[in-house]
């Protein structure tokens, strides 16, 4: 019946890729194609007065030398408030104020070397608690608590009444949980390569993992109109999410445009580490109400998630981290108060699982106290709360195909867990 | 100051203008345009520039260009005769082993050359060989087994180390 | 932009020739795993400033490639890579700590290019064949346009990445005693494989029923340079070999120390687990 599962299926590139004839976009070159290096902040937080170019543009084989003053609209990404290069206020070390194409790295890190700034080292803030508090650095000058919805600097969920729950149960279970910065490290680094075609339509071979986003992105960064402007996607050397953000594309395009000539901008490993997007820090504090049957009353919990400089997808990541955060328990009173705070460091991307992982890691460690406060099994507590169907979650949802009870029975017979009789004979049903 | 280097490669004999600063790496992937040894690193750390180097696997982009000549280099995509495949690509392929793929071609002559060493190694050697290079998408399993089940002859016989030597 | 140059020079005449230069930066390059990734990563490099022109001087063609050994002695060339050591028989027979040490540098694809000399030349604090070396106090032969001059492990280097050769010598060989003891290697790192250490020892034990007659302990990673820890060796030698001996022992190594936070671990992490990696080391070595 089924031709495919539950058999070896032979991956559709495989040759190509065990014997190295597969082309990633780092492999790709072409005739007459310009080198891109940029000129990166060396500051984490600096105040950019001007950006001199003119013994940079002398220096033989360069093309050309672009600034904030050459890109159409110098705002992109999902919520378009990073800039493609620096503005007057510079928010993160590494960010990129200049970009050169010249017909070598050598010579594009030589004009580099020849641009002069004008420019003042400011204080900074890379701690996202210090960022939360009045008089820290402004990352930004609108402060440094994102607005939901331009009005609260907390997003909400209210379900039920917490202070009733916390007040019905026999333990207060409290738990703070912190994750650090996390960096995809795709095995092959970001790289693009763009050129004119013969219609004058610009291509740009992209790493990116959204092909149709980026497009979408970069056609208002250029002021292009969508036929102008052509993605070519393909095989990529890992993306792991960091690929969902643009780290080159912007750059080459744009270079291309002033210099009518293929323009490549590949990342070293330093640049891939130091200044792309990152999985940002989180801290997750959560406070629960517990009776003594293993009953969950009530969650509380209060989210910071550290964004970096710009919004990039962090917004996204609070988002879905929100949604998820109380878990696969059912809880009839909850309160989550997601925050996000600016810090001088570079901006948080979609890493694996969008905020919802990091979630769960300071979830199950918390379920695993609430077990330990009650004196059960930390499955029992599991099984006990979990969701059955036709339950609502957290945000109202209704559940359908629910099968965590089973889940649950399933990893106790794999760890050799004997469960008593009450729980052996539960169902999601 | 460029210099003409002449060694061999893939079994071919090949002259190129070399820089003395360059890698081995930067040689076959910018001056002769062959893309199967990839640049993850630069810096020697992740094994996707592994090719072999007179019977040896080093990593090209530890390796300077100009102290490769007259010596034979091979290249993943030297490997495979023709439509034939290498007993060990043709492992890595049907156990799956790539994902990305980045690492693979890295992967390819670690093992290759690790097999003319040591013909039938336990797991924990094999592991241990190809501990410098790095898969992102953690494929490490598949790569181990399918370097097992060569040295167990399940994919033919491996061609002679003389097939290095031009 | 700096200008680069490469040498090959077959002999020590024409070594030395291209070495009265004055107007350009001389490089040695050996096996090339450290010498290669710096290059590259200052070719990355943003220079604010003009530099020298630069000469990289491979040492390969020289004929250092070998191991001999007398009835007293084993000599190693100083461009014998890793892999080649590894493999060899008298190494294998005479000191098998080194061989330990060896395999548990990097990868065998770096170990088939990187090379003992440069492995001493680099003097890193974290290298792992020096603590070996030191405690079977090899002498390294440095030679310049003047002669070649012997000297101790344990006297050559005065700080990271510095050792006493003037910048117009070059190792040649390692002279290495044979003895009668038994050594061997510990080392710590971040990972199992592939990686460097955290920190290192090697310590080297002669015994006559289970007395302590010779000791000889080293470290590297906790200080500027790899360390001969005298303290540890004092207060063991003469002693009968118990285990709470050594453990006391190996505490004094703390004093000898002075580590600092890296990439690798912390300071603190550094003093609390040298100890321990003293005291594997010198129960290797006392394994009948």
């Amino acid at each position: 019946m089924f031709k495919s599962v539950g058999k070896r299926v032979k991956k559709y590139d495989g040759e190509g890729l065990v014997t190295g004839r597969m082309t990633y976009v780092s492999d790709l070159t072409m005739p007459n194609m310009l080198i891109c290096k940029t000129l990166r902040s060396p500051y984490h937080r600096a105040k950019l007065n001007k950006v001199d170019v003119s013994e940079a543009l002398k220096v033989p084989g360069v093309y050309a030398i672009i600034t904030k003053d050459d890109v159409p609209h110098n705002y992109f990404s999902m919520v378009p408030d990073h800039h493609v290069l620096a503005e007057e206020l510079i928010r993160y070390k590494g960010q990129n104020i200049a970009a050169v194409a010249a017909i070598s790295k050598e010579v594009a890190l030589e004009a580099i070397s020849k641009i002069k700034l004008d420019i003042e080292e400011l204080p900074f803030v890379i701690d996202p608690v210090e960022a939360c508090k009045p008089g820290a650095p402004k990352v930004r000058p609108e402060g440094n608590l994102h607005l939901f919805d331009g009005t609260s600097e907390v997003r909400k969920i209210r379900k039920g009444d917490v202070e009733k729950g916390f007040a019905e149960a026999d333990y207060i279970v409290e738990g703070t949980y912190t994750t650090p910065s996390q960096e995809h490290a795709p095995l092959e680094t970001s790289a693009s390569l763009a050129y004119l075609d013969e219609a004058g339509k610009l291509v740009i071979h992209s790493k990116t993992q959204g092909l149709y986003f980026t497009q979408g992105d970069l056609a208002n960064v250029y002021q292009l109109p969508l036929n102008k402007l052509k993605f070519v996607g393909g095989t990529i050397g890992g993306g792991f999410g960091g690929m969902n953000s643009i780290h080159t594309d912007h750059l080459a395009g744009l270079l291309t445009l002033k210099t009518g000539r293929p323009v490549k901008f590949h990342l070293t490993r330093e640049e891939e580490m130091l200044y792309s997007t990152i999985r940002s820090p989180w801290i997750f504090k959560f406070k629960d109400g517990i009776k003594k049957d293993g009953t969950i009353t009530a969650r509380k919990v209060d989210i910071l998630h550290d964004c970096g400089a710009y919004t990039e997808l962090g917004l996204y990541a609070v988002e879905k981290n929100a949604n998820m955060i109380a878990g696969a328990v059912k809880v009839e009173n909850l309160e989550v108060n997601s925050r996000m705070v600016y810090t001088n460091k570079m901006p948080s991307g979609s890493m694996r699982g969008f905020g919802v992982n990091v979630g769960q890691f300071a979830d199950q460690v918390q379920v695993d106290k609430l077990a330990h406060a009650v004196g059960m099994k930390p499955i029992e507590v599991r099984l006990k709360n979990s969701f059955k169907e036709n339950d609502e979650n957290h945000v109202g949802n209704p559940l359908v195909a629910v099968s965590s009870i089973e889940t649950l029975k399933m990893v106790a017979e794999m760890a050799g867990e004997e469960l008593a009789p009450e729980y052996a004979n539960m169902s999601s049903k | 100051m460029s210099e003409i280097l002449s060694f061999y490669l893939n079994g071919n004999p090949v002259e190129v203008l070399v820089k003395p600063e360059q890698t081995l790496l930067e040689l076959l992937r910018d001056e002769l345009g062959l893309t199967s040894p990839k640049c993850g690193c630069n810096h020697g750390d992740c094994g996707a520039c592994t090719v072999i180097l007179d019977g040896k696997a080093v990593k090209s982009c530890l390796v300077l260009a100009p102290t490769v000549k007259g010596k034979k280099v091979v290249t993943a995509d030297g490997l495979c005769s023709g439509e034939k495949l290498h007993p060990i690509q043709q492992a890595f392929l049907d156990y799956g082993a790539p994902q990305c793929g980045y690492c693979t071609p890295g992967m390819v002559m670690a093992a290759t050359a690790f097999l003319l060493e040591n013909p039938k190694p336990t797991k924990e050697e094999i592991k241990e060989a190809l501990s410098g290079n790095l898969c992102r998408c953690a494929g490490y399993e598949k790569y181990t087994e399918a370097v097992l089940a060569v040295s167990k002859g399940e994919f033919g016989l491996l061609p002679e180390g003389s097939d290095f030597n031009v | 932009m700096r200008s680069y140059f490469y040498e090959s020079p077959d002999s020590f005449g024409k070594l030395f020739e291209i070495l009265e230069d004055n107007s350009i930066e001389m490089k040695f390059l050996a096996g090339g795993s450290d010498f290669v990734p710096r290059l590259s990563l200052e070719r990355e490099k943003i220079h604010k400033e003009n530099q020298k022109d630069s000469m990289i001087i491979n040492l390969s063609d020289l004929g250092l490639n070998y191991i001999v050994e007398n009835d007293t002695e084993v000599i190693i060339g100083a461009t014998t890579t890793f892999a080649e050591i590894e493999k060899n028989d008298i190494i294998k027979g005479e000191f098998p700590a080194l061989i330990k040490a060896i395999n548990e540098i990097a990868g065998f694809s770096v170990r088939n290019i990187a090379t003992i000399g440069g492995n001493i030349m680099n003097a890193s604090p974290a290298a792992d064949s020096v603590p070996v070396l030191m405690v079977l106090e090899a002498e390294f032969v440095l030679r310049g346009p003047d002669g070649s001059r012997n000297i101790e492990a344990k006297e050559f280097f005065t700080g990271p990445g510095k050792t006493v050769a003037k910048e117009n010598e070059v190792l040649t060989h390692i002279i290495i005693r044979k003895n009668k003891g038994k050594s061997a290697f510990n080392k710590l790192g971040r990972r199992k494989a592939e990686t460097l250490s955290v920190v290192n020892a090697a310590a080297y034990v002669e015994k006559e029923n289970n007395i302590c007659k010779a000791v000889r302990v080293a470290i590297g990673s906790v200080a500027p340079t790899v360390l001969r820890c005298e303290e540890v060796e004092e207060l063991l030698l003469g002693k009968e070999l118990t285990e709470e001996n050594i453990r006391v022992a190996s505490e004094k190594v703390v004093d000898a120390i002075s580590p600092i936070d890296d990439i690798r671990a912390s300071a603190w992490y550094r003093k609390k687990v040298a100890p321990v990696i003293v005291r594997r080391a010198i129960e290797a070595a006392i394994v009948d």
